[in-house]
């Protein structure tokens, strides 16, 4: 009974709040201002801070920021805006016993809704890390909210101390007619210099067919536990997926068009290892306790670069796929 | 709304994307302590960010140090509009309350003949009073301890004014019936 009740008396108390607020609206004239001391404005600013979400938020926008009705009504998808301020000051009025045919002062309203913006926006902590989707990042990037990464890429590489250039080469070697190549899928060359060295895998252009388009499929299907993605770039001839953990440790995948890109790494003072990943060449090593992974897959030219353990990195480098 | 975003101007892309990184963690914690899932504090801070891209042009005007309560406000209103839906509004509480209100006098054809119409023109004719206090409670879903900070009463004055409203909506909706 008690239900049915309740569900007309919601649907009622709806229905004829909208029909007063439009009449609210249409109220054209004004009422004389009546002046608040201090002490009472401080009290209206609690009042404001009882009243509901949409009420404190449409106070807010109109009276500290100063925002026209229509753009109070498409910033907090409202309708009727001017008129449930206008309910919205009367019930406030009644609360603060103004005299019916009086409203409180413009003014006064300006600074209780300052009061009242300090108190409603106040002990908001930020203590927890957000985790946010592969696609969240996408679309806030089509809103161009994320700045196109490579700002934030080179901070993180920065903070790593890790020396990475990425360079599209026009690559003029022939390779063709190398036969002990042909049997391999591509090979490595590499250059050391006394801070860094320089990775460049090249393939068979007449064999390998790879796209950057193509290389946009592959993705990591692994990652270790705690890390979530942070960021992603696309960004001709390479692609990049940025993992974080709680204690800020970075993981970085990068994907690049094997023949237009050359690889800079920090290898300072350190033995390059040179290791076999699914039968073809791969080197590995350890700087600054940030293990550094450089493979070929399927033609593509692949970094994995973190603070993690070599087995973990080959992990990840398996795990990596076409979607 | 895709044309709109690749017109934006640069200065205002950068605003969107300096708000973006000094304030999209605390917009999530905000909608996330409100909303208490991963997937719907992301989709606050979106939809947030969506609508401040498309107000750009009024952010740009706000003084800097004020910028930043401007998303908490939009943030906050998102995520608790987005509870709200999500919500079902007859929680046992209110029932509870709802009980409370009627107890002095249930009447079973009260009940039984409910009919919202016929509610909102009997409502039309209660006092000012009685009908602000209604439309706090049952319009805009407010708690007798709001309704009295707004009024300057006690909660328990708030929910006694409440009830006596309630009742005078009961004996009006009654009379109306059983002259039908």
């Amino acid at each position: 009974m008690y239900n049915i009740f309740f569900s007309e008396l919601n649907q009622a108390s709806e229905q004829l709040l909208a029909e007063v607020q439009r009449q609210y609206e249409l109220e054209e004239y004004s009422k004389i201002p009546f002046e608040l001391d201090e002490n009472q404005i401080s009290d209206l600013a609690q009042k404001i801070n009882a009243l509901s979400d949409n009420d404190i938020a449409i106070l807010l926008l109109r009276y500290v920021y100063d925002l026209e009705y229509n753009d109070i009504s498409s910033i907090l998808n409202q309708n009727n805006v001017k008129g449930q301020l206008k309910y919205v000051e009367h019930l406030l009025s009644v609360g603060m016993s103004v005299p019916e045919h009086q409203s409180i002062h413009e003014g006064n309203m300006r600074s209780a809704c300052e009061i009242a913006l300090k108190e409603y926006t106040k002990g908001e902590n930020a203590d927890i890390l957000p985790r946010y989707s592969r696609k969240f990042y996408k679309d806030m990037r089509r809103i161009k909210a994320v700045r196109g990464h490579h700002k934030i890429f080179y901070n993180i590489l920065q903070k790593a101390a890790i020396i990475f250039i990425v360079l599209g080469l026009s690559f003029g070697i022939a390779l063709g007619v190398n036969a002990e190549f042909r049997e391999r899928m591509y090979r490595w060359l590499l250059e050391n210099f006394p801070q860094f060295s320089e990775f460049r895998m090249i393939t068979d252009a007449e064999t390998t067919e790879n796209s950057f388009e193509d290389l946009l499929y592959y993705k990591p299907t692994y990652i270790p536990d705690g890390y979530w993605e942070q960021s992603s770039m696309e960004l001709y001839p390479s692609m990049y997926f940025n993992y974080i953990n709680a204690d800020g440790d970075m993981l970085t995948i990068i994907g690049h068009l094997s023949n237009d890109a050359l690889v800079s790494l920090n290898t300072e003072g350190m033995e390059i290892e040179q290791v076999s990943f699914r039968g073809e060449d791969a080197y590995c090593w350890e700087k600054d306790e940030i293990t550094y992974f450089v493979f070929g897959l399927d033609g593509y030219h692949f970094n994995i670069i973190g603070r993690i353990d070599r087995e973990l990195i080959v992990y990840i480098a398996e795990s990596i796929t076409k979607e | 709304m895709l044309l709109i975003i690749l017109m934006l101007p640069y200065d205002d892309e950068e605003l969107l994307k300096s708000l973006y990184e000094t304030q999209n963690v605390k917009m999530y914690n905000i909608a996330y302590k409100i909303l208490s899932t991963n997937e719907d504090a992301e989709e606050a801070v979106q939809e947030a960010f969506i609508r401040i891209m498309e107000h750009i042009d009024k952010i740009k005007k706000i003084p800097c140090p004020e910028r930043v309560p401007f998303c908490v406000v939009i943030v906050k209103n998102i995520s608790k509009n987005m509870l709200r839906d999500r919500k079902n509004h007859a929680s046992i509480e209110e029932f509870d309350c709802l009980a409370a209100d009627m107890s002095s006098n249930p009447q079973e054809e009260f009940f039984s003949h409910m009919d919202s119409a016929h509610l909102v023109q009997i409502m039309r004719e209660l006092s000012t009073s009685d009908r602000d206090i209604l439309l706090m409670k049952w319009g805009k879903k407010l708690k007798y301890r709001e309704i009295g900070r707004i009024m300057g009463i006690s909660e328990d004055a708030a929910m006694k004014r409440g009830q006596r409203a309630l009742e005078r909506l009961r004996i009006k909706y009654t009379k109306g019936i059983s002259n039908v």
